[in-house]
């Protein structure tokens, strides 16, 4: 049996949640545009990443690994709802509403392959390295995705300024 | 508006978690190391004492082992071979319930690759409720349910549960396994309900690999709830940890002589022997004859010419031009020191041919990478003329290099023509291209079906030639009503191959693409491609304006959403 967790480990863990809970938070949100189905995605991530925390050779990857358990726990989610019941018609997240340009709007809008590296590079900071990382892709489709889907969330916000006018 | 602005809008406005989510976490942080302490606790019983404990539990899976185990008697056949390995069966994993059922993980085993169970889901009330068989077992057992039987109006069956006829209350059950976080494929299910009403379920999954991990973290979950109440359902959850039986033994196979059989060659390969299972992957070439609709099955025999069954359905991928077969079969109780492959035509009591091999030991498999598909798998035909007929507009026709599959997009004047409509497709001297297995029993085009595809609303059948080289040049299409002499329609068109084409990639794809001067095209800036070669979507569906080949493929690719989404 693995040695548990040592007290300074433990209180690192915490530490590490409590600091990246809003950034998890988020990435939940933009996988699953459900608030409520968000915050349990976190919730079982943490849980995962806890129980194995023995896996992790360095503590300064804890950040990282937490990101891609709650990534994993969000493509868990998302197959359960595929296969429980068709994924609902969602409201997009309307985001900073009371904004000129709510861009997490759009954001919210774009498919996933292109959000999710969105969210992830300019929401939260993450390299692009961590982001490929996290979500099992290569370095250049995730600096693709990057630009392509900038491409598409600028093209979108124009359209609809100029619908405005 | 800049992408520089766009990326600090983002970051500005970034949405903050509902009031609750901060609590919700620290709620689930002080539950797991409250588990922790817990743990702690019970790791400080005396170095004696846990081992005292673990004699009386060996001891009392080995009784059980030898009287009682269910894992290996599911009622369709055992899912996994038992032979020696009773004794790794690990018993009594946990159970949860709530106020409707008990889940119970009563048995499991797992090789590093498959993982096989039992479990039991009992009704609290088996007076008055009782468990729903489990994967539609429930068809078997008319005679416990009314069962609703109605001719569906295309000629097909459909069976609607009703109720049990004892009036009891059905409840439902279901079955997914996790294992360190991930959910695993189910591979095989069977069930029966005992004497006392437990739903007894049998399952085995499959890793998509060997784990390293001696001991992997499994969580069965299964939503329980009344039959008619979907909504109200509540997952019940089950974690437990299984050790890897970790004596699997891995062989190359080495080809003893001819490799070769009449149009088949064994390439490379490897045995993996494991408790619960033994493990193919064989790579080999073959050449399909005409009348070889369905290819051949390469069954495994051990050098005495008993044959190993395959216990699941195999899975083949192509490997350049040669074929990966991916197998699973029952575990042998000795490992041989020879095999045997046979060739046998699906569908034919006709073999083409038997190679011998010996097994070498060895610590690694070694295989080729399946290769990415070449970009130019895919081309187009560039209309030659009008291609808008009285009763059809014919859209595009795909042709992929590789397998010869041969996708026509049509439109025509309703859907009663589109399913009697049948193509045939004319060399450049106008002669008729051989189709690889749309032929009848008279040597009439036929098997080709068009199917209305809800998202364009375009119909699109699917056919392949038996040698996608006689598509070079110019070629005709010719569309006709199943059963009348004179065709419907005749079209030209020039086989262009849009990766070859040179100068600007927007216009080589746009040329061969629209016939159709109202058809709007969504000018996007996706560049497909495929991983499976199969895969029916269009390799370019969308170009970016205004770039040159070059450009194009430097820029990336992205990944066909319908066959590579998986596999990202």
């Amino acid at each position: 049996m693995d040695a548990l967790p040592t007290e300074e480990r433990k209180a690192l863990f915490a530490e590490t949640v409590r600091e990246r809970e809003k950034s998890l938070y988020r990435v939940a949100l933009v996988m699953l545009r459900r608030n409520a189905d968000a915050e349990d995605a976190v919730c079982d991530a943490v849980e995962a990443a806890w129980r194995h925390i023995d896996r992790l050779r360095d503590d300064r990857a804890l950040p990282a690994y937490l990101m891609t358990c709650t990534v994993n726990a969000c493509k868990n989610a998302l197959r359960r709802r595929r296969r429980e019941r068709p994924v609902d018609d969602l409201a997009l997240y309307a985001g900073a509403a009371d904004s000129p340009v709510p861009v997490w709007g759009y954001l919210m809008g774009l498919p996933e392959k292109y959000r999710l590296p969105l969210a992830l590079r300019y929401g939260e900071d993450m390299p692009v390295e961590e982001i490929a990382r996290a979500l099992r892709l290569p370095r250049g489709t995730v600096s693709t995705r990057l630009s392509r889907g900038l491409k598409i969330l600028r093209a979108q916000m124009e359209k609809e300024v100029e619908g405005r006018d | 508006m800049t992408k520089r602005q766009i990326a600090h809008l983002i970051r500005e406005q970034r949405p903050e978690p509902p009031e609750g989510y901060e609590a919700k976490i620290e709620r689930a942080l002080d539950g797991l190391m409250r588990e922790e302490q817990a743990m702690k606790r019970r790791y400080k019983v005396s170095t004696l004492l846990l081992a005292a404990a673990l004699v009386v539990l060996a001891l009392a899976g080995a009784a059980l082992a030898a009287s009682e185990l269910k894992l290996f008697s599911a009622p369709h056949g055992s899912l996994v071979s038992s032979e020696g390995i009773e004794d790794r069966v690990l018993t009594g994993l946990g159970s949860a319930e709530n106020e409707l059922a008990q889940l119970t993980v009563e048995e499991a085993l797992y090789d590093g690759k498959t993982i096989a169970m039992l479990i039991s889901v009992a009704p609290q009330n088996p007076e008055k409720d009782a468990i729903l068989g489990y994967a539609d077992s429930w068809l078997d057992t008319k005679d416990v349910y009314n069962v609703d039987i109605r001719e569906t109006e295309n000629g097909g069956t459909q069976l609607s549960l009703l109720g049990r006829r004892d009036g009891k209350r059905i409840i439902t059950c279901g079955a997914r396994l996790l294992v360190n976080g991930e959910e695993v494929e189910e591979m095989a299910a069977d069930s029966s309900e005992d004497e006392e009403g437990r739903e007894q379920i049998w399952l085995r999954y499959a890793l998509e690999a060997f784990e390293d991990d001696p001991v992997i973290h499994c969580e069965l979950r299964s939503a329980v709830g009344v039959w008619d109440d979907y909504a109200g359902r509540q997952w019940l959850s089950v974690s437990f940890d299984l050790a890897r039986v970790q004596d699997e033994r891995t062989f190359m196979i080495v080809p003893m002589g001819d490799a070769k059989g009449e149009r088949f060659e064994i390439l490379r390969g490897y045995l993996t022997f494991a408790r619960a299972m033994t493990y193919m992957t064989l790579d080999y070439s073959y050449i399909q004859a005409p009348e070889e609709d369905m290819g051949i099955d390469l069954r495994l025999f051990n050098g005495d010419g008993e044959r190993i069954d395959a216990h699941s359905g195999e899975q083949i991928e192509l490997v350049g031009n040669d074929w990966r077969l991916i197998d699973e079969m029952e575990a042998v109780e000795e490992i041989p020191e020879t095999i045997i492959l046979e060739a046998k035509v699906i569908g034919e009591d006709r073999t083409l041919g038997r190679v011998t091999c010996r097994l070498v030991e060895t610590d690694s498999i070694d295989l080729p990478d399946a290769p990415e598909p070449e970009t130019p798998h895919l081309t187009y035909l560039t209309p030659k003329g009008s291609w808008v007929s009285d009763r059809m507009r014919l859209l595009f026709v795909d042709i992929h290099e590789t397998t010869g599959l041969v996708i026509v997009t049509f439109t025509c004047d309703g859907a009663e023509t589109a399913e009697k409509i049948r193509f045939t497709l004319l060399d450049a001297d106008g002669q008729p291209v051989e189709l690889k297995y749309m032929l009848d029993s008279e040597g009439n085009p036929a098997g080709q079906y068009a199917l209305l595809d809800p998202y364009d609303g375009y119909y699109k059948v699917f056919t392949e030639v038996r040698d996608s080289s006689a598509l070079s040049g110019q070629i005709g299409i010719e569309a006709r009503i199943e059963g009348e002499e004179t065709p419907l329609a005749r079209f030209e068109g020039v086989v262009t191959n849009a990766f070859s084409a040179t100068g600007d990639l927007n216009k080589a794809v746009l040329v061969a693409l629209p016939v159709d001067p109202n058809l709007v095209f969504t000018v996007g800036d996706d560049l497909c491609y495929h991983t499976r070669p199969n895969c029916g979507q269009f390799g370019l569906s969308y170009a970016p304006m205004g770039v040159t080949l070059a450009e194009a493929v430097n820029m990336g690719k992205t990944a066909c959403p319908r066959c590579c989404e998986d596999a990202e």
